[in-house]
């Protein structure tokens, strides 16, 4: 009923011409509807996303704390920020968290569809694991940092104690607060933990859309299952497997939430947690140099578009269009 | 198909019900702020009752509802006290006045915000109270309601003198007495403090949670900053070395600030090496360690208090390398209120107002307020959580000797720094050197406006 | 027979892989929900898979100090209209994008690329200002209205319609006669449901847990959503003494997204035979 109503509604916004159009058949015409199918998106997208970019670009020409009097500065920002050495270094931190994050957060999506699709063994239960492996989902980012914390404390927390009882190291591991490396290591593996529920059901989502005819079809024919997947499954799912891939690299490079909280919003140990976002955080709010932290989110911004770029042009290459 | 249907209804028509209890939201919305700039739109959400004398008070922690209820009882004028959480708050002060916007009366802020505030513009003149402040509030709080040019803009209830919160039983039993005067000389420099720490390691016992705690003594006889130059002093070259010195022969229990086994510490032992193998060992030198110390705030005083459990009463202050304060709540008055005489009422009443000293002396259960003469009236007060000791006496004198002339706004950003440098030797990563060079690298890249000084202790 | 016997204790490895992981991700829940059952003491200090014995205690912290009700009633408002307008619009931007080629297409797909790329920690302040020349400080419509457009969400039902319709399928109906719009509600709807069930689940929860954004819009104390409330919970009183509470509430706030989840997914494998229904 009451879709009924609004479909209504909404033809009789969209005015007469959709009528008129639809009977003259005019192909040309007929595609135009695409834009009108697009326009509440973009006059939304262009009052609520565009106006605060341009600001923050305005910004970014600006010696401005946030507050007060901006004076126009030129491109200095720009180019203090190319010569930024701590900039240089949370992008590296932050590429060192996402790669670990990213195999193994991808990694076990994949495999988890690749179990719950196989054909021969034809597993149960998918949806309360579903339920189970999206669970991490729903914990705000800090009760998980602190459960972390407590857990990974170097010398009382849990997690040493048991692998020490089990036996598999003779001394606790300084998880958090000791080597860089293995900091940035833990926090990309707690983002997996949290997130690969996520990709799952994504990954999920795009092969339950595929035909099942051609699972069986193959099937009968004998395909392997390696085959399937490779022939079958890979290749419908590419779209979306694009999909999750440039989304977690763009969500992956502005990595933030996790490493400020984990480390208990210092970026330590040896400002290894420190990411690009994190430091253009506290540019921004803590040293209150907004005009900068502006040029660095355009840096940034330029970076992340080139590494979407060539994501693109791996990914893309088959994709009819 | 007809799942899909039944779904979608649902969907469509909880969006239909539920917008148009949004445009009810929003009529009464503008119906408020129909004078334009929204101004005291909002204010009238709370009841219906509420007058044009109704203030807003925005602030940190629940300590000014207490306030404004006594308030409220006592003139029977009506405060509305909105708390935010930390994390953010700054930010929304400055987006929220940065539109001039009238929703608020006071608003609160913390020292290191205060400047900010001042210099955007958003704090009224308070010079009024100027005299009465200067004269019966402790010197530093005055000093840091101060904009640059010496106009009084914030004014605080409460001071945080720092203090060394030490256990009187373990240092009766290492030390053969437990009298703040004699253990405050044990912590008197960074040297005694390391020498204190092998005397307390010999016993099993540890001094500190965690290196962490000499952080707060990192501002003891020069500023961070001076005349746009980075001051690393002898003082700080020595709390670099003490931390090292503590960290590698294990003087301190890895408890850092914060975790669970620092809270834990006030009450008992800790596991020392830790896992479940340690304990079956009994003949394992060191089974277990006490935290001797706490540096902190005088707040962080009751928070030791609270957690100590069975070992409340056992705790005595002390004071350290050098006197210090941390946090505290300063009341400030939005310059564009339309409520600022009754506002400045509200901030005299907290702060200016003898009984209302006391009182919130009694009721916080311990907080240090900045009336002085409130706090001489207590000095004499013997605190049964703290061994008996006159802990306000002790604090009265902590307070003389803070400096506030020594606090810059890069403080934060300095001890960040050095606190890294500190830990990447401590790990044995990096050289003193090196870690120096990358402290000033790390300083001078967010700030290109300082300078390293040609005597910095590095080539 | 060898072959089915190394296929079974194959499953049941596969089994306790997934059971294992499973514990793995409800452990920290169930953490959540004993903690709630603590007191903030005990939860500095110690370690607990048990529940403990505060929860009277707790639940009277958080009913003394915050409407719980009404912040529920904020936060379900808030996040069923974000959902609706995210579902809906996302869909039909999508399937436009996907099915049309109007000029422009192209230019759209690519900005919305880009804007997706922005850190969106800065575009904070424009925002704001934003809200303060549209007068919509203090109100909810700045927390509604930006979800119509959600450039990720049509980014992926893009995608999602690429790889699951064929565009033969729109040639029979429009022979019919049928209108362009009625076809998107009619065809593409139903066979884009399982990925817009998937949206709709991170379009809840994103919106169930947004705080930043509320925090700094919403003045008035009544107006606000649970996180932002929650956080209050935090600031009032020393962690120790309210953490258990803390937990409590954040506990109580998970059961509608779990709601959310559960309606949301059922529509996901109900998808698989949407599926069939277009042969």
């Amino acid at each position: 009923m009451a879709k009924e109503a609004s479909a209504e509604k909404k033809k009789n916004k969209a005015g007469k011409p959709v009528v008129a159009v639809a009977k003259k058949g005019n192909l040309q015409k007929r595609e135009r509807y695409g834009a009108l199918f697009c326009l509440p998106f973009i006059i939304t997208f262009l009052v609520f996303n565009i106006y605060p970019v341009f600001r923050t670009l305005q910004m970014s020409f600006m010696n401005y704390k946030g507050f007060g009097k901006e004076t126009f500065v030129g491109l200095a920002n720009y180019v203090r920020a190319i010569k930024d050495q701590l900039f240089r270094d949370a992008f590296v931190n932050t590429l060192k968290m996402w790669g670990v994050n990213i195999v193994l957060q991808l990694g076990l999506a994949l495999l988890l569809t690749i179990i719950f699709n196989d054909m021969k063994y034809r597993m149960r239960g998918l949806s309360i694991f579903r339920a189970l492996f999206y669970l991490p989902n729903l914990i705000a980012c800090t009760s998980v940092a602190f459960l972390f914390k407590t857990l990974l404390d170097w010398k009382y927390g849990s997690f040493n104690q048991l692998l020490m009882k089990l036996g598999i190291i003779g001394t606790q591991v300084n998880w958090l607060t000791g080597e860089g490396l293995t900091a940035q290591m833990v926090v990309g593996v707690v983002g997996a933990w949290m997130w690969f529920g996520n990709s799952f059901i994504m990954l999920m989502a795009g092969v339950q859309g595929i035909d099942k005819s051609y699972f069986e079809a193959a099937t009968i024919d004998g395909a392997g299952r390696w085959q399937i997947f490779g022939k079958i499954t890979m290749p419908l799912l590419r779209p979306i497997m694009l999909y999750v891939a440039v989304t977690s690299l763009i969500g992956g490079l502005q990595l933030f939430d996790l490493p400020y909280l984990m480390s208990g919003t210092t970026g330590q140990p040896g400002r290894s947690l420190y990411t690009a976002v994190f430091y253009l955080y506290t540019t921004a709010f803590k040293n209150n140099q907004m005009g900068y932290a502006a040029a660095l989110a355009f840096v940034l911004f330029l970076i992340i578009a080139i590494f979407c770029g060539l994501a693109f042009k791996l990914m893309n290459k088959k994709e009819v269009d | 198909m007809k799942n899909m249907k039944k779904w979608i209804a649902i969907l469509l028509s909880m969006v239909m019900v539920l917008s148009l209890s949004a445009c009810g939201d929003k009529d009464s919305g503008t119906g408020g702020s129909g004078g334009g700039s929204s101004s005291g739109g909002s204010s009238n959400a709370g009841g219906d009752g509420g007058s044009g004398e109704k203030i807003v008070v925005w602030t940190l922690a629940n300590d000014l509802k207490q306030f404004a209820e006594r308030y409220t009882a006592e003139t029977g004028r009506e405060v509305e006290v909105v708390v935010f959480d930390s994390a953010d708050y700054s930010t929304k002060i400055m987006q929220t006045l940065g539109t001039q916007s009238s929703d608020v009366d006071i608003f609160v802020g913390e020292p290191q915000m205060l400047p900010n505030f001042f210099e955007a513009g958003f704090c009224a003149d308070l010079s009024e109270l100027d005299s009465e402040v200067s004269s019966r509030l402790v010197d530093y709080t005055y000093e840091a309601g101060k904009d640059e040019n010496g106009v009084l803009r914030a004014i605080s209830y409460q001071a945080t003198p720092g203090s060394v919160i030490y256990r009187c039983d373990l240092a009766m039993e290492v030390f053969g007495t437990d009298d703040p005067a004699v253990i405050g000389e044990k912590f008197s420099s960074f040297d005694t403090i390391v020498e204190t720490a092998a005397l307390l390691h010999e016993k099993g016992y540890s001094i500190f949670g965690d290196t962490g705690a000499l952080r707060w003594f990192s501002i003891s006889a020069s500023p961070w900053v001076r005349n746009g130059e980075i001051i690393v002093d002898q003082d700080r070259l020595d709390y670099f070395d003490a931390a090292v010195e503590l960290y590698q022969k294990e003087y301190v229990a890895f408890a850092p600030e914060w975790s669970a086994a620092w809270y834990a510490s006030m009450a008992g032992p800790l596991p020392m090496n830790a896992g479940w193998s340690a304990l079956d060992e009994v003949d394992a030198s060191n089974p277990e360690t006490q935290v001797f110390s706490y540096v902190m705030p005088s707040w962080g005083a009751l928070i030791v208090r609270d957690n100590a459990a069975d070992n409340i009463g056992k705790f005595g202050v002390c004071s350290g390398v050098c006197s210090f304060f941390g946090g505290g709540t300063f009341l400030t008055v939005n310059d564009y209120s339309k409520h600022k005489s009754e506002a400045i009422d509200f901030i005299r009443y907290c702060t200016l107002n003898d009984d209302t000293a006391q009182w919130w002396l009694e009721v916080s259960n311990g907080d240090v307020v900045a009336n002085k003469a409130v706090l001489e009236a207590n000095k004499d007060y013997e605190n049964p959580s703290f061994n008996n000791q006159h802990t306000y006496e002790f604090y009265m004198a902590e307070l003389e000797h803070v400096d506030y002339s020594l606090i810059t706004g890069y403080d934060d950003t300095c001890k960040e720094a050095f606190g890294a440098a500190i830990v990447s030797v401590q790990e044995g990563k990096q050289t003193k050197e090196e870690a120096l060079q990358e402290f000033y690298m790390v300083v001078t890249t967010q700030y290109p406006e300082l300078r390293i000084p040609d005597d910095a202790p590095i080539n | 027979m060898f072959t089915r016997v190394r296929n079974k204790s194959m499953k049941s490895l596969l089994y306790l892989f997934l059971i294992l992981l499973s514990v793995l991700c409800f452990t920290p829940f169930w953490l959540m929900i004993v903690n709630s059952t603590r007191t903030g003491n005990e939860i500095m200090t110690s370690f607990s898979l048990l529940p403990g014995s505060n929860l009277a205690a707790n639940w009277k912290l958080v009913d003394d100090n915050m409407n719980l009700g009404r912040g529920f009633l904020n936060s379900l408002f808030l996040a069923v209209c974000n959902t609706a307008l995210v579902s809906y619009f996302s869909a039909l931007t999508a399937y436009g994008l996907a099915f049309y080629k109007f000029r422009g297409a192209k230019v759209l797909f690519t900005t919305l690329l880009i804007f997706m790329m922005v850190p969106s920690q800065l575009s904070l302040l424009g925002f704001y200002d934003l809200c303060n020349k549209l007068h919509m400080i203090d109100s909810y419509w700045p927390l509604i209205l930006p979800s119509v457009a959600s450039p990720a969400t049509v980014f992926f039902l893009r995608q999602y319609i690429l790889s699951v319709m064929p565009r033969s399928i729109l040639e029979a109906p429009r022979v019919d006669g049928a209108g362009e719009l009625k076809i998107f509600h009619r065809i593409a709807l139903p066979i884009m449901a399982p990925g817009i069930a998937t949206m709709a689940i991170g379009a809840f929860i994103g919106s169930w847990n947004n705080y930043l954004i509320p925090m700094m819009l919403i003045n008035t104390p009544e107006k606000r959503p649970l996180p932002v409330m929650v956080a209050e919970l935090s600031a009032v009183r020393d962690i120790t003494t309210n953490l258990g509470a803390t937990y409590l509430v954040v506990a109580i706030s998970v059961v509608p997204i779990m709601v959310a989840f559960c309606f949301f997914s059922k529509y996901i494998i109900s998808g698989i035979s949407a599926g069939s229904v277009k042969e």
